[in-house]
């Protein structure tokens, strides 16, 4: 028999009683909506991680000093993390590549009778490259064939070379709208201007930018604001030694664990930081990668999905079970056909065919079914996960395999009963 | 599923030479602990062409033995060639693509699938052989072969008792079987409906085709050749009738 003439045939027999069939479909429906929501919450867990953090690299170890709660005040656990710290972290832990360090703060910035209240950022050599690897800003007008890369962030002169960082030059990068809010279009290269109380010189100039995420269009300033050399800042800008953010960057994004570890033990030895009674050491700086930051909010989905995946285990096993007793019920009511069917000539595995069919496409139908069951009900999922639920395109086939797979798995045993009936005793059947 | 070589199917057998060949066959059926044999041994041996009845009272084994000659079972003990070709001995698969190709039915039911038209009824062992044959034309064909073109698409339910078996007849032809089985064919019917199908299995035997028929009838048995009775599962007389 033909695989079409085989397929007729077992779309009339699930077409012969719709409602059983539909009824039957129900636990696969809800079992293949489960698995959809519950890999749409995952999907939606690390959606969540790219967007909200996406000014942390998978290849960075952000450093920040603990800060521990105190009678209701959060204090400083130790010591803070200053610009030597970051200073001398390449050269004491091989496995990182470079480190990014900045620190920030208010500042009245002034040329001739030109005032803008910005923020200014203290950074390294590096500054550009991890203003690239933030992702958070893109450059407005970029046609160029070749990728955009840290250097073309610079629309006029230059930024600061790492000699120029280490001894506190007193000169400073304006953004793109700072330049021309003070300049007023005229050339402000080799210009000095002051950064509250402390002059500099204008070495340089972003091109203009724009936020990478599109919601935030009209309401961030990327283009207000002046670099400085980080010791520069670090000397000039605080009343006393700053806390500085350190990003290290690894090398290799799979020895990263081994990197927090590296990094540490230099931080214990600079900041002599001693074991507590269990021989724990009393750390007064934390880390965080992008892994952690991940593993928090898949952390935070998991019990749902748990949950949700209980229910698919459960629903698709009950709606396997609904598809064998109502197949078990069909081959024991066409017994009759059955035995007319063997008379003239169909093969065994021609009516396990076609039985098997019958329930494969009585859960095909659920699982189609559960597919847009499941792209709906993602946004309830949502709202009650603080509206992370993104639809995991791989999930619709997975979906409709599994439901494939129960209606075979659970189909199989009333479609070799079907085919194993005596003609002659079918034929008899009343 | 289906093999290739053996006999080679569809050759028709010439008239007067052998079809089947069957010595010794008996059937038992174990019933619990204790075996009822419902044929204890019977030789039959038709030749090409002729229409042979077989008769006797209820549980005599006549049905048996139709069922074990159209390969729906298989003997106890025994001997069957069918077209020369041993089939005492084949598995469910073999005994099906046989039934397919070389025999055709007839039951006392008609046995036709409700929901299905005639037309489909017909073509029913048709979609069941591998390769593409016009299965609907060879259909429609068998149908006005019994007289029943206009009521192709009618349902077993939209026709009279003697149009569903007609119906039956014309499934039973469609594969051009080597021989024409057919269990108690007017059972079901009135007389004059019985008459009716008895004049088309005389034609269709005139055409050329042959027949076994299972009766307890007497008026039913004079349309063939000759009778097989049968009494406890054995053949105890064979009667020649004058055909006119």
């Amino acid at each position: 028999m033909t695989f079409i003439n085989l397929l007729r045939t077992a779309w009339r027999g699930a077409l012969a009683n719709k409602l059983r069939a539909a009824l039957t479909m129900l636990g696969i429906v809800i079992g293949v909506d489960s698995v959809i929501v519950m890999l749409a919450l995952g999907n939606g867990a690390r959606a969540a991680v790219d967007t909200n953090f996406r000014w942390l690299g998978s290849d960075e170890v952000r450093i920040s000093e603990r800060q521990v709660n105190q009678n209701g005040q959060l204090v400083l656990a130790g010591k803070l993390l200053v610009y030597e710290d970051g200073l001398g972290l390449p050269a004491a832990v091989p496995l990182v590549d470079w480190v990014d360090m900045s620190v920030g703060g208010p500042a009245r910035v002034r040329y001739g009778r030109n005032v803008s209240n910005l923020i200014f950022q203290g950074v390294t050599a590096d500054g550009l490259r991890s203003l690239l690897s933030s992702g958070q800003v893109e450059p407005a007008h970029w046609a160029a064939e070749r990728p955009f890369t840290a250097p073309d962030f610079i629309g006029e002169g230059r930024f600061f070379t790492p000699a120029e960082v280490l001894e506190g030059a007193d000169e400073c990068v304006l953004g793109w709208q700072t330049a021309n809010d003070l300049f007023e279009g005229d050339n402000p290269l080799g210009d000095t201007i002051w950064v509250n109380r402390s002059p500099c010189t204008v070495i340089g100039v972003l091109i203009e930018l724009v936020p990478s995420d599109p919601t935030q269009r009209y309401t961030s300033q990327v283009n207000a604001g002046v670099y400085l050399p980080i010791s520069t800042a670090v000397k000039d800008q605080f009343a006393s030694e700053p806390a500085v953010q350190i990003g290290a960057h690894v090398k290799d994004t799979n020895q990263i664990r081994q990197a927090q570890a590296a990094i540490a033990t230099y931080l214990r030895g600079r900041h002599a930081v001693e074991k507590d009674e269990h021989g724990n050491f009393k750390d007064d700086f934390d880390m965080t990668t992008r892994d952690d930051v991940l593993g928090a909010q898949l952390a935070a989905a998991r019990t749902f999905s748990l949950l949700l995946a209980a229910m698919a285990v459960v629903s698709l096993v009950v709606g396997g079970i609904g598809i064998m007793n109502v197949m078990l019920v069909s081959v024991s009511e066409r017994t009759r056909e059955i035995g007319i069917r063997l008379a003239v000539g169909a093969q065994p595995l021609d009516v396990v065919t076609q039985f098997l069919l019958e329930s494969v496409l009585i859960s095909a139908a659920g699982g189609v079914a559960g597919g847009v069951a499941g792209i709906l009900t993602i946004p309830l999922a949502a709202s009650l996960n603080q509206g992370v639920a993104v639809l995991e395109p791989g999930s619709i086939p997975l979906a409709l395999g599994v439901a494939l797979l129960t209606g075979i798995v659970f189909g199989i045993y009333p479609a070799l009963r079907a085919a194993r009936l005596d003609p002659i005793e079918a034929l008899r059947y009343e | 599923m289906h093999r290739k070589g053996g006999v080679q199917l569809n050759a028709p057998t010439p008239a007067g030479a052998a079809l089947i060949v069957a010595e010794g066959l008996a059937r038992d059926y174990h019933l619990g602990s204790t075996t009822v044999q419902a044929l204890r041994g019977v030789d039959v041996r038709i030749t090409a062409g002729e229409f042979v009845a077989l008769m006797g009272p209820s549980g005599c084994g006549k049905s048996t033995l139709l069922y074990l000659l159209g390969c729906l079972d298989t003997p106890s003990r025994g001997t069957y060639r069918l077209e020369g070709r041993d089939v005492a001995h084949l598995g469910a698969a073999e005994r099906a693509r046989l039934r397919n190709r070389r025999l055709g039915f007839v039951f006392q039911s008609f046995y036709l699938l409700p929901g299905f038209s005639a037309l489909e009824n017909v073509a029913l062992p048709l979609i069941y052989q591998r390769g593409r044959q016009p299965v609907n034309e060879r259909a429609a064909a068998a149908l006005e072969r019994v007289g029943l073109a206009g009521r192709a698409a009618h349902r077993p339910n939209e026709l009279s008792g003697g149009e569903r078996q007609r119906v039956a007849i014309a499934r039973a032809l469609v594969n051009q079987p080597a021989i024409l089985l057919a269990d108690e064919p007017t059972g079901n019917l009135d007389s004059a409906t019985g008459a009716e199908v008895m004049g088309l299995f005389r034609e269709l035997w005139q055409g050329g085709l042959t027949i076994l028929l299972v009766t307890h009838d007497a008026q039913v048995a004079a349309y063939a050749q000759r009778t097989l009775h049968l009494r406890d599962g054995r053949v105890v007389r064979e009667e020649r009738h004058d055909l006119h």
